[in-house]
């Protein structure tokens, strides 16, 4: 009867003490009714060309010049667009080499604004535009039908 | 600084809530007080006291943004974010919303019930001045988890309160001059409200290597009753107006004086008439889709209109998905701009890559 008593005392102990770990690792927040905080009406966004064209260039590795960055960055936005058989934002980009070249003749400013994660952060970029003549050399743009207000890119 | 963690009786028991604790204004020190700062995924509530006066500052976590817009925008908080004001009496007075429906839609009623009972000029005109002074404050005192949450507070604090807004100051007059002469000292607390809507457009170019692939833009939306008493700041997703982000463009507004306005803005409703778009949203909108210039669109309509629902200018194309407009062509061309929440119903889904005018 002894023994049956102690094990009946042991099952309570550990019983309150799985209770007691329960309670104390409860949430302890008053109990909020959270929002989805999952994408899914906006989501439809990031399955876009264009979009898959930004996200692209703004993760392509850094170069060791800022022209090598912006090469690095135009050609991960043209494999992907040919992997995924999408549009891509550019109808031609020169070779490496010859990119270079052409870049590294562009202000300083300039080529600083041809790297994405630049441009992100500096909307005065679109004073630093090279002329068509110099600018197609290294990339040719996809004509996207685009409204301009004065003063814009 | 006064930190209270409120915790209703329902949620000491083990169940959800969303109800807010908002103590009177007596309960509350001077300055900042932290209601609740339990959960930064959640949100926070808390409390700006000054003279006798209390503004309430709520925030509200929402949809992760695209990643696209969180890549673009890094600084910016990872979420869509709702915020507003409330003042004394409970009535909500300025609105953020993230993206098309409120995390929690009992603002929504919130937001009607403002409209349907205007709060007196000088208390009003007090209670901007306190939230901005609010939003300073807080922006300051959040603990650091609750970095994201200090984001739109920050903004908000270096935005005029509507009172100085260059955009609508020099609206008064004309606005005034309009008022029907038997509204001209409505009832407070009898009749239909009368209001003065207007709707300014924000937006931005999104450029690369000097390839610009569209626009961003939100609408935000005044009402005036003797002064700007409600402000629905509408983000559509992306960077919100008044942002540094964003350039002002245009602005359109009731041209009269309304009763029974409704600014939801649009909410992916059961059609277009009945709320907004009803279709999903992408970047490739001419595939039963829609974008945040589609929402802005409709916003714009609906300050025009004072409300969703058939209008003189505002048509359905009958088949209530889609809604389009007449007016100038965003080119100027005199062309009907089509902003379409199902552009594959009517074929001809151009413009919403480009902003939308202001009717």
């Amino acid at each position: 009867m002894t023994k049956k008593y102690a094990v009946l005392a042991g099952v309570v102990v550990i019983a309150g003490a799985i209770a007691l770990f329960v309670w104390s690792r409860r949430d302890k927040s008053p109990g909020h009714a959270k929002g989805n905080t999952t994408s899914v009406h906006a989501t439809g966004i990031d399955q876009a060309d264009s979009s898959v064209s930004m996200l692209t260039m703004l993760n392509a590795p850094e170069g060791a010049t800022p022209c090598e960055t912006a090469f690095n960055a135009l050609d991960a936005e043209q494999t992907a667009a040919r992997l995924r058989k999408g549009k891509s934002m550019f109808k031609w980009v020169a070779p490496k080499q010859e990119f270079l070249a052409q870049c590294q003749q562009l202000p300083a400013e300039t080529q600083r604004c041809m790297m994405p994660r630049y441009r992100r952060e500096h909307d005065d970029c679109a004073a630093a535009r090279p002329p068509d003549a110099v600018l197609h050399k290294m990339v040719i743009p996809e004509p996207v039908a685009e409204e301009k207000l004065p003063g814009e890119e | 600084m006064r930190l209270i963690i409120a915790i209703t009786l329902g949620a000491a028991l083990g169940c959800t809530s969303s109800a807010t604790t908002r103590p009177p204004v007596e309960e509350l020190d001077e300055g900042l007080n932290l209601i609740d700062v339990s959960d930064p995924s959640w949100g926070m509530t808390a409390a700006y006291v000054k003279d006798g006066n209390v503004v309430y500052v709520e925030q509200r976590i929402g949809a992760m943004k695209p990643q696209v817009y969180r890549d673009t925008d890094p600084d910016e908080p990872s979420n869509e974010i709702d915020m507003r004001f409330v003042d004394k009496t409970g009535q909500t007075f300025y609105v953020q919303r993230g993206g098309d429906d409120y995390v929690d839609p009992t603002w929504n009623s919130d937001i009607n019930a403002t409209l349907k009972s205007p709060a007196p000029v000088d208390q009003r005109i007090a209670d901007f001045a306190l939230a901005r002074e609010a939003a300073s404050a807080l922006a300051k005192s959040l603990p650091k988890d609750f970095a994201a949450l200090a984001y739109h507070p920050t903004t908000f604090a270096a935005r005029p309160v509507p009172e100085e807004d260059p955009n609508l100051i020099g609206r008064i007059e004309e606005i005034e001059s309009k008022r029907p002469a038997d509204e001209a000292y409505y009832d407070w607390n009898g009749g239909a409200a009368s209001w003065w809507l207007q709707g300014d457009l924000y937006d931005k170019k999104i450029c690369y290597v000097w390839v610009c692939v569209g626009r961003h833009s939100g609408v935000a939306m005044f009402a005036y009753n003797g002064t700007w008493s409600l402000v629905v700041n509408a983000c559509n997703h992306g960077n919100c107006p008044g942002s540094s982000k964003l350039t002002y463009r245009c602005s359109s507004n009731s041209g009269v004086w309304r009763t029974n306005v409704s600014l939801t803005g649009e909410h992916n409703g059961g059609s277009s008439v009945a709320g907004g778009c009803r279709s999903g949203y992408s970047w490739n909108s001419g595939g039963n889709n829609h974008l945040c210039n589609d929402d802005s669109a409709y916003e714009l309509w609906q300050i025009k209109n004072g409300s969703v629902g058939d209008g003189a200018q505002y048509n359905t194309n009958g088949n209530y998905y889609s809604f389009v407009y007449t007016g100038a062509g965003t080119g100027g061309d005199g062309s009907w701009v089509n902003y379409a929440c199902t552009c594959s119903n009517n074929n001809s889904c151009n413009n919403d890559w480009s902003r939308p005018i202001c009717p």
